[in-house]
């Protein structure tokens, strides 16, 4: 069976329904509907990245549904990408934001984690101005301001 | 130049601007900022103030409210020990608490009461508590939090040996609870009568986790805990009645432990359990201490079509169990620990590490040397390893390095992360021979490029510089090494201080008991 999705700018998307379910948001609209021929409308996402994200679907169709361990500890969640994912990601920064974005929208987890764990392995060991670099973004803190950031989060550091 | 170029264009829209919908922005820093190492995050509020407003709230989220911070009244030659003992630990200041308190929602709380009474007001949004106290602001603390909270952990505080924590009326306390999912109690005694109302909690729960600790009723339910995915059972003391063992309690178990001191476990009726088709969800399986037979361990192992993961140290796991796991587990099984298992000898260890091709984690005694050296091992997907090594003198001599054979097995194991080499000897047999040089073939090793953890207490090595320097050429990734590298103390030490200055975030520990209690403390 499949299901028809609409981006923000009016695309439609013919996808195999089994795909699009990787998509909890879109799962439970199909779910809340039943059996309906209606295109489902995604007004926050363009077409551009809705192509990258079916793309990243399909590849991981038959993928176990993830379900988060109940007593998940952030700190122990590993940093490794698998090949085809990291291959996935090599986009420009907008493009790869956006696809954290939508991941989160639609939920799907799974994409979500590659595009922050992404973002993380780039700026990963780096100092604010190279962070700043990296992503074109201006300092609009104050020396002080930003010695009394580095200050008062010291503490942080023994965490 | 480059903000002139950057401000001509419209900037791009990234997820750390705060935006219409904070909400959805506000997960996604959270989800983004758990990716990140401590160093990276704390670079990070430095950036922008847009990335500090997304991100700050993130370094709150999971938080350690600690026993004993320095005091200004403390005595000088106590401020001497404080100022010179290694790692003084930093604390925020009191109005980044306050301010901060309110993205508090995994809380681990060891006993500092004084600053939990003033934080008290702004600790509303918890999902997560874990305390060493059951004092009346924790019972406060509770009560802000009914709809939020998902796990609680109450335990006695494991850098006081033999600590408790005391606990009254719990049951009546989280009735209310609407989101609460997980319980674990830990060196606790627990003195509720309320059966009916620790049952009625049990109705919503996924995990249950009694360790070590004492209770005067036991849950009651007619209808069983349909929701229990986990039940652990270690070393705690339910009162026996007419009542079904808990297990039959839970036809959804996915996962269950039963370690000694929690009384003889039924073994029959667990059978029965099992053989009525009650197992099927079971996937995990821990009854180390249970002193099962041999025969009744093949047995469940049999029965358990979903059997991925199978604790039993300290047991009677031998040649029967052994035989179950191969012939119909052995392409399922990932998770196997069966130390201290005196029927369980190194040539039936073989038989497990040749036949079981999806195995991920597993400790056993010992392995012969002599096996490992026909290089016949299909888990080679291993990513934790800990076994001892037996019978290294009757290894063939070779022309190339003396323990080729025993590291060209190992460096199959290319995803390993944690290894735990030991090496059996008795007095026939003289001396430890692993060495762990380069020159023995430790250089074959260069494999294990994703190792994070070694721990070589059982071993004896004699590492000189040479080899430390391979370690830190090809051993990247080590974070924890466990065990002396060189017999000499001082060599030792001189050891140790030259890796970590070469290897970022090392540690180092003499003992895997000095490791376990560093690790506890934080």
């Amino acid at each position: 069976m499949t299901v028809i999705l609409v981006s923000s700018d009016n695309q439609d998307f013919k996808v195999d329904k089994e795909v699009a379910e990787r998509s909890i948001l879109i799962k439970n609209m199909l779910e809340d509907v039943g059996e309906s021929d209606s295109p489902i409308p995604l007004p926050n996402v363009t077409a551009a990245v809705l192509t990258k994200v079916i793309e990243y679907c399909e590849h991981h169709r038959n993928d176990p549904v993830q379900v988060p361990e109940e007593t998940d500890d952030p700190r122990k969640r590993s940093n490794d990408i698998e090949e085809w994912d990291m291959k996935f990601m090599q986009v420009d920064q907008e493009m790869l934001f956006e696809i954290i974005l939508a991941a989160n929208y639609l939920d799907i987890k799974p994409l979500l984690d590659v595009g922050c764990k992404t973002v993380a392995n780039i700026i990963k060991g780096k100092t604010p101005e190279e962070i700043r670099k990296a992503f074109n973004i201006v300092n609009d803190f104050t020396p002080e301001e930003e010695a009394q950031i580095k200050k008062e989060n010291e503490w942080a550091e023994d965490r | 130049m480059n903000s002139q170029h950057h401000n001509n264009r419209h900037p791009p829209q990234h997820v750390f601007i705060p935006s219409d919908e904070p909400l959805d922005h506000r997960a996604v820093a959270l989800r983004f900022s758990q990716s990140l190492d401590r160093p990276t995050l704390l670079a990070c509020l430095r950036v922008s103030r847009s990335w500090f407003a997304a991100l700050e709230p993130c370094l709150w989220h999971s938080f350690t409210l600690l026993r004993d911070p320095p005091s200004l009244a403390t005595p000088h030659h106590l401020q001497h020990q404080q100022n010179t003992a290694p790692h003084p630990r930093r604390y925020p200041t009191l109005g980044s608490l306050h301010r901060n308190a309110r993205h508090i929602a995994r809380l681990r709380y060891f006993g500092e009461r004084p600053l939990l009474e003033t934080l008290l007001p702004n600790l509303n949004q918890l999902e997560y508590l874990e305390s060493t106290r059951y004092t009346d602001s924790i019972k406060q603390l509770l009560q802000q939090n009914t709809a939020t909270l998902h796990t609680i952990i109450l335990k006695g505080d494991p850098l006081i040996p033999g600590d408790t924590i005391l606990i009254d009326r719990l049951w009546f306390h989280l009735l209310d609870f609407s989101a609460l999912r997980v319980v674990e109690l830990n060196s606790a005694i627990v003195s509720d009568y309320e059966g009916l109302k620790f049952g009625l909690i049990c109705h919503k729960l996924t995990r249950l986790a009694l360790i070590d600790s004492k209770f005067i009723e036991r849950p009651k339910s007619e209808e069983g805990f349909q929701q229990l995915k986990t039940l652990v059972l270690d070393r705690s003391f339910l009162p026996k009645g007419d009542d079904p063992p808990l297990f039959e309690l839970c036809p959804a178990l996915e996962d269950f432990t039963w370690k000694s001191r929690s009384g003889k476990l039924p073994i029959f009726k667990f059978l029965v359990f099992l053989n009525a088709g009650r197992g099927q969800a079971l996937s995990g399986l821990d009854l180390s201490g249970s002193q099962i037979a041999d025969s009744d361990l093949a047995s469940i192992i049999r029965l358990l079509p979903g059997l991925t993961r199978f604790h039993a140290s300290n047991s009677q796991f031998g040649l029967d169990a052994t035989r179950a796991i191969v012939e119909v587990r052995q392409h399922q099984i990932q998770e196997l620990v069966i130390l201290q298992c005196p029927n369980f000898g190194p040539t039936v260890a073989q038989e497990i590490l040749r036949s079981c091709t999806r195995l991920r984690v597993f400790s056993a005694p010992a392995v012969n040397a002599v096996d490992m050296a026909q290089l016949r091992w299909t888990c080679t997907g291993l990513e934790e390893l800990d076994v001892c090594i037996a019978g290294t003198r009757r290894l063939p001599r070779t022309q190339g390095p003396r323990h080729e054979s025993i590291y060209s097995q190992i460096a199959v194991l290319s995803n390993l992360r944690v290894l735990r080499l030991g090496e059996v000897t008795d007095m026939e047999e003289g001396p430890f021979l692993l060495d762990l040089k380069v020159h023995s073939g430790l250089s074959l090793l260069s494999t294990l490029t994703l190792l994070e953890i070694f721990v070589c207490e059982r071993l004896k090595p004699v590492m000189e510089f040479y080899d430390l320097q391979w370690v830190i050429q090809h051993w990247r990734g080590l974070r924890r090494l466990v065990g002396s590298v060189h017999p000499n103390v001082e060599q030792r030490d001189l050891s140790n201080e030259f890796l970590k200055s070469q290897l970022p975030g090392l540690e180092t520990f003499s003992t895997q008991i000095e490791c376990s209690l560093a690790l506890a403390e934080r």
